[in-house]
Protein backbone atom coordinates (compact mmCIF):
# COMPACT_ATOMS: atom_id res chain seq x y z
CA UNK A 1 0.00 0.00 0.00
CA UNK A 2 1.24 3.67 -0.75
CA UNK A 3 2.18 6.35 1.39
CA UNK A 4 -0.73 9.35 1.23
CA UNK A 5 1.44 12.41 1.30
CA UNK A 6 0.49 16.00 0.17
CA UNK A 7 2.16 18.82 0.24
CA UNK A 8 0.05 21.37 2.64
CA UNK A 9 -0.30 25.45 0.48
CA UNK A 10 -1.36 28.68 1.40
CA UNK A 11 -3.06 30.50 -1.54
CA UNK A 12 -6.25 31.40 -1.96
CA UNK A 13 -7.50 28.72 0.51
CA UNK A 14 -5.18 26.95 2.90
CA UNK A 15 -4.84 23.23 2.55
CA UNK A 16 -3.19 21.16 5.12
CA UNK A 17 -0.17 18.96 4.46
CA UNK A 18 -0.49 15.31 4.78
CA UNK A 19 1.84 12.63 5.61
CA UNK A 20 0.39 9.30 5.98
CA UNK A 21 2.57 6.50 5.89
CA UNK A 22 2.01 2.82 5.68
CA UNK A 23 4.79 1.24 6.66
CA UNK A 24 4.38 2.88 10.32
CA UNK A 25 0.74 3.70 10.89
CA UNK A 26 1.92 7.28 11.38
CA UNK A 27 -0.67 9.22 9.82
CA UNK A 28 -0.03 13.20 10.22
CA UNK A 29 -2.09 16.23 9.72
CA UNK A 30 -0.46 19.62 9.86
CA UNK A 31 -1.39 23.59 8.83
CA UNK A 32 -4.24 24.90 7.84
CA UNK A 33 -7.18 23.89 6.27
CA UNK A 34 -9.54 25.88 4.50
CA UNK A 35 -10.67 24.14 0.94
CA UNK A 36 -12.37 24.72 -2.22
CA UNK A 37 -13.79 20.98 -1.89
CA UNK A 38 -13.57 20.14 1.87
CA UNK A 39 -15.52 16.77 0.87
CA UNK A 40 -13.38 15.73 -1.91
CA UNK A 41 -9.96 16.27 -0.09
CA UNK A 42 -11.19 14.68 2.80
CA UNK A 43 -12.72 11.59 1.03
CA UNK A 44 -9.26 10.86 -0.44
CA UNK A 45 -7.50 10.40 3.69
CA UNK A 46 -10.44 8.53 4.63
CA UNK A 47 -10.66 6.16 1.92
CA UNK A 48 -6.82 6.08 2.35
CA UNK A 49 -7.42 4.99 6.36
CA UNK A 50 -9.97 2.30 5.20
CA UNK A 51 -7.78 0.89 2.67
CA UNK A 52 -5.06 0.51 5.38
CA UNK A 53 -7.34 -0.91 7.94
CA UNK A 54 -8.63 -3.59 5.42
CA UNK A 55 -5.27 -4.48 4.35
CA UNK A 56 -2.15 -3.70 6.64
CA UNK A 57 -4.50 -4.15 10.00
CA UNK A 58 -1.43 -2.46 11.72
CA UNK A 59 -1.70 -0.03 14.54
CA UNK A 60 -2.65 3.98 13.54
CA UNK A 61 -1.04 6.45 15.29
CA UNK A 62 -2.95 9.39 14.21
CA UNK A 63 -0.90 12.98 14.93
CA UNK A 64 -2.80 16.27 14.46
CA UNK A 65 -1.26 19.50 14.50
CA UNK A 66 -4.07 21.84 12.83
CA UNK A 67 -3.30 25.44 14.01
CA UNK A 68 -6.38 26.35 12.16
CA UNK A 69 -9.63 25.03 10.18
CA UNK A 70 -12.74 26.23 9.38
CA UNK A 71 -16.30 24.45 10.11
CA UNK A 72 -16.39 22.51 6.84
CA UNK A 73 -12.95 20.95 7.39
CA UNK A 74 -14.51 20.78 11.40
CA UNK A 75 -17.39 18.59 9.72
CA UNK A 76 -14.71 16.52 7.82
CA UNK A 77 -12.52 15.88 10.75
CA UNK A 78 -15.05 14.30 12.56
CA UNK A 79 -15.72 11.76 9.98
CA UNK A 80 -11.81 11.05 9.73
CA UNK A 81 -12.09 10.54 13.83
CA UNK A 82 -15.30 8.58 13.52
CA UNK A 83 -13.34 6.02 11.26
CA UNK A 84 -10.47 5.97 13.77
CA UNK A 85 -12.64 5.29 16.52
CA UNK A 86 -14.78 2.69 14.81
CA UNK A 87 -10.91 0.69 13.85
CA UNK A 88 -11.07 0.81 17.93
CA UNK A 89 -14.11 -0.72 18.61
CA UNK A 90 -13.51 -3.97 16.39
CA UNK A 91 -10.42 -4.57 17.90
CA UNK A 92 -7.69 -1.71 16.23
CA UNK A 93 -4.90 -0.27 18.27
CA UNK A 94 -5.29 3.55 17.75
CA UNK A 95 -3.01 6.51 19.01
CA UNK A 96 -4.24 10.22 18.42
CA UNK A 97 -1.92 12.66 19.25
CA UNK A 98 -3.21 16.36 18.85
CA UNK A 99 -0.95 19.40 19.15
CA UNK A 100 -2.16 22.98 19.79
CA UNK A 101 -0.79 26.44 21.03
CA UNK A 102 -1.26 27.16 24.44
CA UNK A 103 -2.63 30.23 23.74
CA UNK A 104 -4.94 28.85 21.62
CA UNK A 105 -8.18 28.29 23.90
CA UNK A 106 -10.64 27.61 20.72
CA UNK A 107 -8.62 25.32 19.43
CA UNK A 108 -8.73 23.47 22.83
CA UNK A 109 -12.41 23.72 22.97
CA UNK A 110 -12.18 22.18 19.91
CA UNK A 111 -9.99 19.11 20.52
CA UNK A 112 -12.55 18.36 24.05
CA UNK A 113 -15.75 18.56 21.62
CA UNK A 114 -13.85 16.00 19.38
CA UNK A 115 -13.16 14.03 22.67
CA UNK A 116 -16.88 14.46 23.60
CA UNK A 117 -18.16 13.54 20.01
CA UNK A 118 -16.03 10.68 19.43
CA UNK A 119 -15.54 9.48 22.33
CA UNK A 120 -11.78 8.71 21.34
CA UNK A 121 -8.83 9.08 23.81
CA UNK A 122 -7.13 12.21 22.44
CA UNK A 123 -3.80 13.16 23.66
CA UNK A 124 -3.83 16.47 23.98
CA UNK A 125 -0.28 18.47 24.25
CA UNK A 126 0.07 22.31 23.82
CA UNK A 127 3.28 23.83 22.75
CA UNK B 1 -23.75 62.14 -7.70
CA UNK B 2 -21.97 65.78 -7.40
CA UNK B 3 -18.56 65.43 -9.36
CA UNK B 4 -17.00 67.90 -7.07
CA UNK B 5 -18.33 66.30 -3.53
CA UNK B 6 -14.81 65.11 -2.90
CA UNK B 7 -15.45 61.50 -4.39
CA UNK B 8 -14.91 58.39 -2.91
CA UNK B 9 -13.31 60.30 0.61
CA UNK B 10 -16.72 61.03 1.84
CA UNK B 11 -17.49 57.12 2.38
CA UNK B 12 -14.63 56.99 4.49
CA UNK B 13 -15.84 60.07 6.35
CA UNK B 14 -19.02 58.42 7.19
CA UNK B 15 -16.87 55.26 8.33
CA UNK B 16 -14.48 57.45 10.48
CA UNK B 17 -10.72 56.98 10.41
CA UNK B 18 -10.99 53.11 12.49
CA UNK B 19 -11.99 51.58 9.32
CA UNK B 20 -8.78 49.03 8.25
CA UNK B 21 -10.82 47.49 4.96
CA UNK B 22 -13.65 48.62 3.24
CA UNK B 23 -15.02 46.64 0.05
CA UNK B 24 -17.72 46.27 -2.20
CA UNK B 25 -18.10 44.07 -4.97
CA UNK B 26 -17.33 40.11 -5.92
CA UNK B 27 -16.51 38.09 -3.38
CA UNK B 28 -13.54 36.35 -5.12
CA UNK B 29 -10.26 33.71 -4.24
CA UNK B 30 -7.90 36.74 -4.84
CA UNK B 31 -9.59 39.60 -2.45
CA UNK B 32 -9.97 36.48 0.01
CA UNK B 33 -6.41 36.05 -0.25
CA UNK B 34 -4.96 39.37 0.12
CA UNK B 35 -7.30 40.28 2.90
CA UNK B 36 -6.51 36.89 4.77
CA UNK B 37 -2.63 38.11 4.12
CA UNK B 38 -3.41 41.53 5.68
CA UNK B 39 -5.36 39.55 9.32
CA UNK B 40 -1.99 37.26 9.14
CA UNK B 41 0.08 40.53 9.48
CA UNK B 42 -2.16 41.37 12.62
CA UNK B 43 -1.82 37.63 13.55
CA UNK B 44 1.87 37.84 13.72
CA UNK B 45 1.64 40.75 16.14
CA UNK B 46 -0.92 39.26 18.34
CA UNK B 47 -1.58 35.80 17.64
CA UNK B 48 -4.93 35.52 19.78
CA UNK B 49 -6.11 38.28 18.26
CA UNK B 50 -5.10 37.80 14.86
CA UNK B 51 -6.36 33.81 15.12
CA UNK B 52 -9.44 35.31 15.82
CA UNK B 53 -9.84 37.51 13.11
CA UNK B 54 -8.98 35.33 10.37
CA UNK B 55 -11.53 32.86 11.77
CA UNK B 56 -14.71 35.08 12.04
CA UNK B 57 -13.33 36.45 8.37
CA UNK B 58 -13.28 32.78 6.99
CA UNK B 59 -16.84 32.02 8.26
CA UNK B 60 -18.51 35.11 7.20
CA UNK B 61 -17.24 35.94 4.26
CA UNK B 62 -17.58 32.40 2.78
CA UNK B 63 -21.60 32.96 4.35
CA UNK B 64 -21.70 36.34 2.23
CA UNK B 65 -20.16 34.79 -0.58
CA UNK B 66 -22.51 31.94 -0.82
CA UNK B 67 -26.07 33.01 0.39
CA UNK B 68 -26.00 36.33 -1.19
CA UNK B 69 -28.67 36.72 -3.98
CA UNK B 70 -26.55 38.88 -5.71
CA UNK B 71 -24.16 37.23 -7.72
CA UNK B 72 -22.13 37.91 -11.04
CA UNK B 73 -19.52 35.98 -13.42
CA UNK B 74 -16.05 36.79 -13.84
CA UNK B 75 -14.34 36.56 -16.55
CA UNK B 76 -13.28 32.97 -15.93
CA UNK B 77 -17.01 32.08 -15.86
CA UNK B 78 -17.09 30.88 -12.24
CA UNK B 79 -19.87 32.54 -10.29
CA UNK B 80 -19.44 34.49 -7.13
CA UNK B 81 -21.52 35.89 -4.81
CA UNK B 82 -21.17 39.96 -4.27
CA UNK B 83 -21.23 41.44 -0.74
CA UNK B 84 -19.91 43.96 1.30
CA UNK B 85 -17.23 43.82 4.18
CA UNK B 86 -15.61 46.30 6.69
CA UNK B 87 -13.26 45.30 9.11
CA UNK B 88 -12.55 48.26 11.53
CA UNK B 89 -10.01 49.17 14.42
CA UNK B 90 -10.93 50.55 17.94
CA UNK B 91 -8.35 50.72 20.78
CA UNK B 92 -10.19 48.02 22.42
CA UNK B 93 -11.46 45.77 19.88
CA UNK B 94 -11.79 45.05 16.11
CA UNK B 95 -15.69 44.78 14.54
CA UNK B 96 -16.20 42.58 11.38
CA UNK B 97 -19.54 43.45 9.11
CA UNK B 98 -20.49 41.62 6.04
CA UNK B 99 -23.38 42.38 4.01
CA UNK B 100 -25.44 40.66 0.94
CA UNK B 101 -28.75 40.76 -0.71
CA UNK B 102 -30.73 38.18 0.59
CA UNK B 103 -34.24 36.54 -0.36
CA UNK B 104 -37.32 37.59 2.01
CA UNK B 105 -37.92 34.02 2.60
CA UNK B 106 -35.29 32.93 4.60
CA UNK B 107 -34.58 36.17 6.76
CA UNK B 108 -36.90 34.66 9.37
CA UNK B 109 -35.33 31.07 10.23
CA UNK B 110 -31.84 33.39 10.02
CA UNK B 111 -33.33 35.86 12.83
CA UNK B 112 -34.68 32.89 14.70
CA UNK B 113 -30.80 30.79 14.64
CA UNK B 114 -29.09 34.21 15.52
CA UNK B 115 -31.25 34.89 18.26
CA UNK B 116 -31.14 31.65 19.41
CA UNK B 117 -27.25 31.32 19.09
CA UNK B 118 -27.15 34.79 21.18
CA UNK B 119 -29.37 33.24 23.94
CA UNK B 120 -26.91 30.71 24.87
CA UNK B 121 -24.07 30.66 26.80
CA UNK B 122 -20.51 28.82 26.32
CA UNK B 123 -21.15 25.30 27.43
CA UNK B 124 -24.72 25.58 25.73
CA UNK B 125 -23.37 27.40 22.48
CA UNK B 126 -20.51 24.14 22.03
CA UNK B 127 -23.53 21.49 22.58
CA UNK B 128 -25.34 23.04 20.19
CA UNK B 129 -22.67 23.20 17.46
CA UNK B 130 -21.43 19.81 18.23
CA UNK B 131 -25.51 18.70 17.21
CA UNK B 132 -25.21 20.78 13.67
CA UNK B 133 -22.24 19.21 13.39
CA UNK B 134 -23.21 15.57 13.16
CA UNK B 135 -25.61 16.52 10.66
CA UNK B 136 -24.25 15.38 6.72
CA UNK B 137 -22.86 17.85 4.61
CA UNK B 138 -25.15 19.77 2.90
CA UNK B 139 -28.38 19.37 5.00
CA UNK B 140 -29.78 21.95 6.71
CA UNK B 141 -28.57 23.55 9.92
CA UNK B 142 -25.08 23.11 8.48
CA UNK B 143 -25.01 26.56 6.96
CA UNK B 144 -25.66 27.96 10.75
CA UNK B 145 -22.75 26.01 11.86
CA UNK B 146 -20.46 29.17 10.66
CA UNK B 147 -22.92 31.54 12.82
CA UNK B 148 -22.15 29.41 15.38
CA UNK B 149 -18.34 29.23 15.34
CA UNK B 150 -18.55 33.04 14.55
CA UNK B 151 -20.44 33.28 18.41
CA UNK B 152 -17.93 31.19 20.21
CA UNK B 153 -14.48 32.47 18.47
CA UNK B 154 -15.96 35.95 19.39
CA UNK B 155 -17.04 35.19 22.68
CA UNK B 156 -20.09 38.10 21.59
CA UNK B 157 -23.21 38.43 20.63
CA UNK B 158 -23.74 38.65 16.84
CA UNK B 159 -25.68 41.36 15.34
CA UNK B 160 -28.18 41.01 11.99
CA UNK B 161 -29.70 43.90 10.84
CA UNK B 162 -32.44 43.61 8.21
CA UNK B 163 -33.29 46.40 5.44
CA UNK B 164 -35.77 45.86 2.94
CA UNK B 165 -35.14 45.64 -1.06
CA UNK B 166 -36.53 45.57 -3.88
CA UNK B 167 -39.36 43.24 -4.58
CA UNK B 168 -38.59 39.98 -2.74
CA UNK B 169 -35.17 40.85 -1.39
CA UNK B 170 -33.61 42.29 1.65
CA UNK B 171 -30.25 43.64 2.79
CA UNK B 172 -28.56 41.28 5.72
CA UNK B 173 -25.54 43.03 7.51
CA UNK B 174 -23.63 40.59 10.13
CA UNK B 175 -21.72 42.27 12.71
CA UNK B 176 -19.52 40.93 15.06
CA UNK B 177 -17.28 42.64 17.74
CA UNK B 178 -13.64 40.77 18.75
CA UNK B 179 -12.56 41.99 21.72
CA UNK B 180 -8.30 42.82 21.55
Amino acid sequence: MENLIIEGSHGTFFTPSVNFNAETGVCELAGESFLEDTIEFYDRLNDWLNNFIEEVKKPIKLIIRLSYFNTSTSRALLDLLTIIKEYEEVGGEVFVEWHYDESDTDMEEDIEDYIIDTDLQIEMISF
Amino acid sequence: MNENDNGVLKYLKLFGDEVRILYNGPIEGKLLSSIGAYLRAILKNNPKVGRKLLAVYVELVQNTAYYSASRCILESGKEVGVGVLSISEFDDKYIFSTGNKIKNEGIFSMLDKCEYINSLNRENLRKYKRKQRKLPFGEKGNAHIGLIQVALISSNPITLNINPDKDDFSFLSVTVKINK
